[in-house]
């Protein structure tokens, strides 16, 4: 500091400065005052701190999942006992338990907003150095020791000049509790062993790092609410490499006047802790500490404490039991015979026996090394008894199967549906499973609640052998498809439905569950449709029992799709239905069930003729699947499928195709090479594409298509049918028709073998051969396949049905070509009448509504001809988008009957109208467009306008000289 | 506010206006306890008290926005803190109204308290003390930022003035327990330390208000009487 005469003139306070002086001296108050106010308050809480910068304190508050009810029970916090209620940041709620050196109290923390346990050093030891320094050690050996099954200590403090130390709150129960509500002490043995291999992996860790615990017992050993096992109470701990307490001698010493202090934790059979002569508890007690040899205590004495703990597990006493004042001196000498003899007629198996004995040998050096050596034979013994148990359930599961890979694909029951089949490996590799179920079952004996994770475990592992049977069914891919036999794999499934029949899973329903699925959907798919539903039926009920709901709603959807291919609609959507209800109950957002669910209801729909309906649901479904699928995944491209394909029954063939195009796309990344799937695209798109009058494109897609099939799959195939029937179709309307005719013998004979009886695949392979031989004009060959396809519909669907119409409309045809008119025309009335009744109608009826009307112009009944075009026109609108060849066609049509009756206005409007859709719907060379140009033509010509007449007349020339210009031959109105 | 470089309050105030990120950061630091202990103070013992923090956000939020106060902000048109006792008035008022209108007024409460004159008022000075105090303490922890850059004399004239006003001690108790012997030595110390504080409180409040020259004298003067009201 420098004297005043150096200090630079310093001049005294002006009189003119008195004003601001003034100020100056209010503002250094006030300023000193202010930056006061945001200094960190004594006491270095750093909440407090906070609230005092910002005005406010985080509070975070998390919900307290633990609903045990053995929450520590608190005495109430008795006034005088010298403990303050507020600690630091800890406010002090009741007193939890008392020990030999201290008191331990529940408390909050304030500042982590947690409930801790908080122990305080009895008064009357504040000033005992040894006791203190066991009390901070105690603490130093739950703040180092850094395991699951050790209460960690946060803190170690002064209260009031009385040290404590806070540390977990540890909620549950005791193991003495637990051990004492056992009705028999072979009652949950494999828990208790569970628990009691944690208790020895966590003394593991402690004797790894150098610390034994002297006092361990059931009542020092906590369980949580979630099995967590936790060692407590290390006050007696001892570090071995430092040689523990500094003077415990002296301490023991000191305090053996002391009477027994009763803990908390404690119960019965003199398990209390003694603060006195000697320390720890007696019935628990190894021979060198009862002796009071503390020194000569290390990781074997614990070791002899956990094969005390192992033998009340065993034998429901510890090893010295007896009056409370004999233990301390049977333990010094080390009295066992009474605990050998027990451990000898527990009952248990003779490795845990030898273990304990092992464990309670009297000398140190006899005894396991620690207590890891302990753990390692009880875990081998849990294994041992897992993989026991294990074994047994695979011997009763077990089936050798040899692998034979056929899939199959579904067919949706609407007009271009194809049947899809695939290669079939069923392998019952219960085995495999062997150690997925060795690691459920110790990982459940681990846990407090056994039982319930076990359940668990087997639901998850019932689930997870039927979704592997059922991808081993769906095949792998085309190599495990090739050159299989559907006979070896009918036989494989009859072996293992007989099995499941003769109850040999009856322990174990949920696997006999997902197995029933997996197998039904395989004959299912075989088309063994009585074996499926033998198989299936029992699972909804199985399902039902089992509280499943997801297993149900799989269940139904399997039934809902057997009686789908049996062609029983009613109970078909019946099923399907309760199927989705029961999805969406369980799953109330979008999940790949309720997809699926939706997708099974619209497949009956759709088959049913509700089309409309189904493309909601279709559109429903592939909706879900985009939110919960990857963009690549299978289900996706097969949503794509399904709504495609009913896009193109609607007629929407340009909307269609590109789904349809979506959906190859997909399926190509999901499998590069050949594969069912892609083959199925391909036939699918391709049907589009002819849809569309692209012939030449449709026919390259379905020869790829069949080709791919006939790689992967036999020879007889359905699917091998179906691709073969496709061509022949694109032949046919493409003119060769002796191209198409063998193709189509060769797809009925197919059929025929393969679905001996009735069956709609059948039906529709007779009425395609007899379309092609009526195109090629042979009679006499037709009219016998639409016969027999006919009676074989009213035999599928004896109510009415948009099949048996198509099939009177065939033999309705049949008759015209032979001349029959009023034969003809009851047929077409009988067809008609029969899709007026069905609620909706399908695209395909509309050929009969035409052929009906034309026939009543031929016999001049042109207002009735035109009233059956105008409902044709009505309903094509209704069925179809608002552009569509078959409502051109339909305004076509209505344009003939309204000019047959002279109105040449009104059937110009109609014929312009068409010829309007026909150019922006660019459907290629269809002949109808040459039709319509011609009908034009002719109604122009007759209002005068010859040069207009003339120029659409040589169009409509144009257009009939295009190659692959379709004939016109009339619909018949089937379709695979 | 409070820059190094002494910027006025008005060239953060533009800064912070047209978005820069620091000249934000120091506006809400300079501004955050004034109007902090406005809103305290106004819903004290009212459910709006949880709402301070929000309400404080709202304040800063409305100063930000685009033709928001900080833009229309005039020098000429007067000092900084009237313009801002009015926004934090009017986002208080918004809060009380919302919390009228949603039910959560308690009964018997008003709720425009500017309405009533001497509630306004009080509000007021409220705001005007901790606006005051605010200014002081940055004048304070520019001195102590000084000091501990400067020399050990510089230290040791910060602690007898921490000493003479934040502990009240005489000068002559401050000599005591400096070892001082003589009195006189640490009475030319403490009035230069003064003149130290003097420096550091005529520059905030010339950032804070904008004027310079002798006008920042009669600044200071107000800024303590603030205090006192």
């Amino acid at each position: 500091m420098q004297p005043p005469d150096q200090d630079g003139g310093d001049p005294p306070a002006q009189a003119a400065d008195s004003g601001f002086e003034r100020t100056l001296d209010q503002a250094l108050d006030g300023g000193f005052a202010a930056a006061r106010e945001l200094a960190p308050p004594a006491g270095d809480s750093v909440l407090r701190h906070l609230e005092h910068r910002l005005g406010s304190r985080p509070a975070v508050s998390l919900r307290d999942v633990d609903h045990d009810t053995a929450t520590p029970m608190l005495k109430p916090l008795v006034i005088g006992d010298g403990v303050e209620r507020t600690t630091g940041k800890y406010v002090v709620h009741g007193l939890l338990g008392q020990g030999g050196v201290g008191a331990v109290h529940k408390g909050h923390d304030t500042d982590l907003g947690r409930d801790v346990a908080i122990k305080f050093l009895h008064a009357r030891y504040r000033t005992d150095p040894a006791v203190l320094h066991r009390f901070v050690e105690e603490a130093q050996i739950g703040g180092q020791l850094q395991h699951p099954g050790i209460v960690p200590v946060y803190e170690l403090g002064m209260a009031n000049g009385r040290p404590f130390f806070a540390m977990k709150l540890v909620k549950g129960q005791t193991l003495a509790e637990k051990l004492a509500r056992r009705a028999s002490p072979a009652d949950d043995r494999r828990t208790f062993l569970a628990t009691f291999e944690d208790i020895c992996q966590t003394m593991a860790y402690a004797h790894a790092r150098g610390v034994v615990h002297r006092d361990l017992k059931p009542a020092n050993v906590m369980i949580g609410s979630f099995g967590e096992v936790q060692v407590v109470d290390w006050g007696m701990g001892k570090v071995l490499e430092r040689g523990g307490v500094a003077d415990e001698k002296r301490a023991a010493e000191l305090h053996s006047n002391l009477s027994v202090i009763e803990t908390l934790r404690s119960s019965g059979h003199g398990t209390q802790s003694v603060m006195g002569s000697v320390m720890g508890t007696p019935a628990y007690m190894p021979p060198e500490q009862a002796r009071g040899d503390i020194d000569q205590m290390d990781a074997r004495s614990d070791v002899f404490a956990l094969g005390a703990i192992l033998c009340e597990i065993l034998t429901g006493l510890p090893p010295y039991a007896g009056p409370a004042q004999q233990l301390i001196g049977m333990a010094a000498m080390a009295k066992l015979d009474d605990a050998r003899a027990r451990l000898e007629n527990c009952g248990a198996e003779r490795d845990l026996v030898d273990l304990t004995l092992q464990c309670l040998m009297p000398a140190p050096a006899a005894r396991p090394m620690s207590a890891e050596k302990v753990a390692a034979v009880i875990h081998g013994h849990l294994a041992a008894a897992e993989e026991r148990v294990h074994r047994a359930r695979v011997e009763a599961a077990e089936a050798k199967v040899r692998a034979v890979s056929l899939r199959r694909a579904h067919g949706l029951g609407i007009a271009l549906a194809t049947v899809f089949a695939a290669g079939l490996a069923v392998s019952l590799w219960f085995w495999r499973e062997a150690d997925a179920q060795r690691s459920l079952a110790a990982q459940a004996a681990e846990n407090e609640k056994a039982a319930a994770a076990i359940a668990r475990a087997q639901r998850d592992q019932a689930e997870r052998i039927g979704t592997f049977l059922a991808e081993t069914l769906q095949g792998a891919g085309p190599a495990v498809a090739l050159g299989r036999d559907t006979a070896m794999l009918r036989e494989m499934l009859d072996a293992a439905a007989k099995r499941i029949d003769r109850g040999e899973l009856a322990e174990a329903r949920e696997a006999e569950l997902r197995l029933r699925l997996s197998i039904g959907d395989t004959y299912r798919e075989l088309a063994a449709y009585d074996d499926a539903q033998r198989v299936l039926e029992p699972a909804v009920a199985l399902a039902r029992a089992l509280r499943d709901d997801g297993a149900t709603a799989r269940a139904l959807r399997s039934v809902a799709q057997l009686l789908l291919e049996r062609g029983d609609l009613a109970a078909a959507e019946h099923c399907a239905r309760e199927s989705l209800a029961t999805s969406r109950r369980l799953h109330p957002g979008d999940h790949p069930d309720v997809a699926n669910g939706l997708g099974v209801v619209a497949s009956v729909l759709a088959t049913r003729g509700g089309l409309s309906a189904a493309e909601e649901l279709f559109r429903e479904a592939l909706a879900i699947v985009r939110r919960v699928q990857p963009v690549d995944h299978a289900a996706v491209a097969r949503a794509l499928n399904d709504l495609g394909l009913t896009l193109l029954s609607r007629g929407g063939a340009e909307a269609a195709e590109a789904l349809l195009r979506e959906s190859l796309q997909t399926w190509r990344q999901l499998h590069p090479g050949d594969h069912p799937e892609v083959a199925n695209a391909l036939s699918t798109l391709a049907g589009a594409q002819m849809t569309r009058g692209e012939l030449t494109s449709a026919e390259a897609l379905y020869r790829e298509a069949l080709d791919m099939r006939r790689r992967l799959l036999p020879a007889d195939h359905p699917n091998i049918a179906m691709g073969i029937s496709n061509v022949a179709m694109v032949l046919r309307r493409s003119g060769d028709l002796a191209a198409a005719e063998p193709l189509l013998r060769e797809v009925l004979a197919i059929d025929r073998r393969n679905f001996r009886g009735d069956h709609m695949l059948v039906a529709t392979s007779l009425a395609n051969l007899a379309s092609v031989c009526l195109d090629r004009g042979d009679l006499d060959e037709a009219e016998p396949l639409f016969a027999d396809a006919a009676a074989m519909e009213r035999r599928l669907f004896p109510n009415d049905h948009r099949r048996v119409a198509t099939a009177l409309h065939n033999l309705a045809v049949v008759r015209q070509h032979r001349d029959d008119a009023a034969g003809a025309e009851a047929l077409f009335e009988e067809a008609v009448a029969m899709l007026r009744r069905l609620p909706e109608l399908h695209p395909s009826s509309l050929a009969s509504f035409r052929a009906l009307a034309d026939l009543l112009v031929e016999r001049n009944d042109l207002a009735g001809a035109e009233a059956v075009q105008r409902e044709a026109l009505a309903t094509a609108r209704r069925v179809f988008a608002a552009d569509h060849p078959e409502v051109a066609g339909g305004l076509n049509n209505l344009g003939v009957a309204v000019a047959a009756r002279g109105d040449f206005e009104a059937a110009e409007s109609l014929y312009r109208e068409a010829v309007a859709m026909w150019r922006r719907l660019g459907a290629g060379d269809h002949a109808e467009i040459a039709g319509t140009l011609d009908n034009l033509a002719g109604v122009l010509r007759r209002r005068g306008d010859a040069a207009a007449a003339e120029a659409l007349r040589l169009e409509a020339a144009a257009l009939r000289r295009r190659p692959g210009a379709a004939s016109g031959a009339p619909a018949d109105g089937s379709g695979r | 506010m409070g820059s190094e470089s002494h910027d006025t309050v008005w060239t953060v105030l533009r800064a912070a206006s047209r978005g820069d990120a620091s000249a934000r950061a120091a506006f809400a630091q300079g501004y955050a306890v004034p109007i902090r202990s406005y809103l305290q103070h106004r819903w004290r013992g009212r459910a709006l008290a949880a709402s301070v923090d929000d309400a404080v956000h709202d304040v800063f939020v409305e100063c930000y926005k685009p033709g928001g106060v900080l833009e229309r902000a005039d020098p000429e048109r007067g000092g900084f803190r009237p313009l801002l006792y009015g926004v934090v008035r009017n986002i208080a008022r918004r809060h009380e109204e919302l919390a009228a209108r949603s039910g959560a007024r308690a009964p018997g409460e008003s709720v425009h308290l500017d309405e009533l004159p001497h509630q306004a008022e009080a509000l007021s000075r409220t705001f005007d003390r901790a606006w005051a105090r605010s200014l002081l303490r940055e004048a304070v922890q520019r001195h102590e930022a000084a000091a501990a850059a400067g020399d050990d004399d510089a230290r040791l004239r910060l602690r007898i003035l921490r000493m003479r006003h934040e502990q009240g001690m005489p000068v002559r108790t401050i000599a005591a327990a400096l070892g001082e012997a003589d009195v006189a030595v640490v009475h030319n110390a403490y009035r230069r330390a003064r003149r130290d504080f003097a420096v550091h409180l005529r520059a905030v409040v010339a950032a804070s208000t904008g004027v310079q020259g002798p006008a920042v004298d009669d600044e200071c003067r107000r800024l303590t009487e603030l205090l006192q009201s």
